[in-house]
């Protein structure tokens, strides 16, 4: 499920609003100073579904918006906020893994999160599903 | 005989500055006063981003003035205030960032 991450980066990568943002991800060795950024990391998973021999785990991907705080900052994270949204809800992964993932959907949104640097973040989780075989 | 404390406990914050500061501030108003600065690393929102964590110490007296929003210059860097917390001692500690 971990590579999900560089997929759901890829697209984000894309969007126009988030030009001149750094989207990072935990699984990288990067520079995690620059902002505006978006930072994606499995927070988690839940098992959705078991039966014999099979689980539908459905991991939560913690998607965290991060600005310098400011007069512009409300108005940075609602528009990226609004193209996140707009790029991964119902999205289609398709198949990622050797497994077919479920459309993403929208879970939690969090309260803005101020920090005492100066900054302002508001995070996202957004869940998909895949079945994973064990024993028969 | 509470006079008398003040008085001990302005000399010895006097002292501490004294001795143990690293650096100046201007204030807003061009006051310069003695602190001791720290800009330590630190990683919020569980470690989306790295960045350091700007504060410095001073006499309760010399940044009474100083709010939230103001800017105040340390070694030609402009950082803004985030906040100021008197410890009730004679000290403050003001939280920046950088402007």
């Amino acid at each position: 499920m971990l590579l999900l991450l560089p997929h759901l980066k890829t697209r984000l990568q894309a969007l126009p609003a988030l030009t001149g943002w750094a989207v990072r991800t935990s699984t990288e060795s990067v520079e995690r100073k620059l902002v505006p950024a978006v930072d994606l990391r499995v927070s988690g998973a839940q098992v959705s579904d078991r039966k014999t021999g099979a689980a539908l785990v459905t991991p939560a991907i913690g998607l965290t918006l991060v600005v310098r705080k400011g007069e512009q900052a409300a108005a940075q994270l609602d528009a990226a906020f609004a193209a996140v949204v707009g790029s991964l809800l119902n999205w289609s992964i398709g198949q990622v893994g050797g497994r077919q993932w479920e459309p993403v959907s929208l879970a939690q949104v969090n309260e803005p999160l101020l920090a005492d640097e100066g900054l302002v973040a508001m995070e996202l989780v957004f869940v998909t599903s895949a079945k994973y075989d064990g024993q028969p | 005989m509470s006079g008398s404390f003040a008085a001990i406990e302005a000399r010895m914050t006097r002292a501490v500055i004294d001795r143990l500061s690293n650096a100046v501030a201007t204030l807003p108003g061009g006051a310069v006063v003695s602190v001791i600065f720290d800009a330590a690393f630190s990683a919020p929102f569980g470690q989306a981003v790295e960045t350091t964590q700007p504060v410095f110490v001073a006499r309760t007296e010399d940044v009474s003035a100083l709010v939230q929003g103001d800017d105040v210059v340390l070694a030609s860097v402009t950082y803004t205030v985030e906040r100021v917390e008197p410890d009730g001692t004679g000290m403050s500690r003001v939280t920046l960032y950088k402007a």
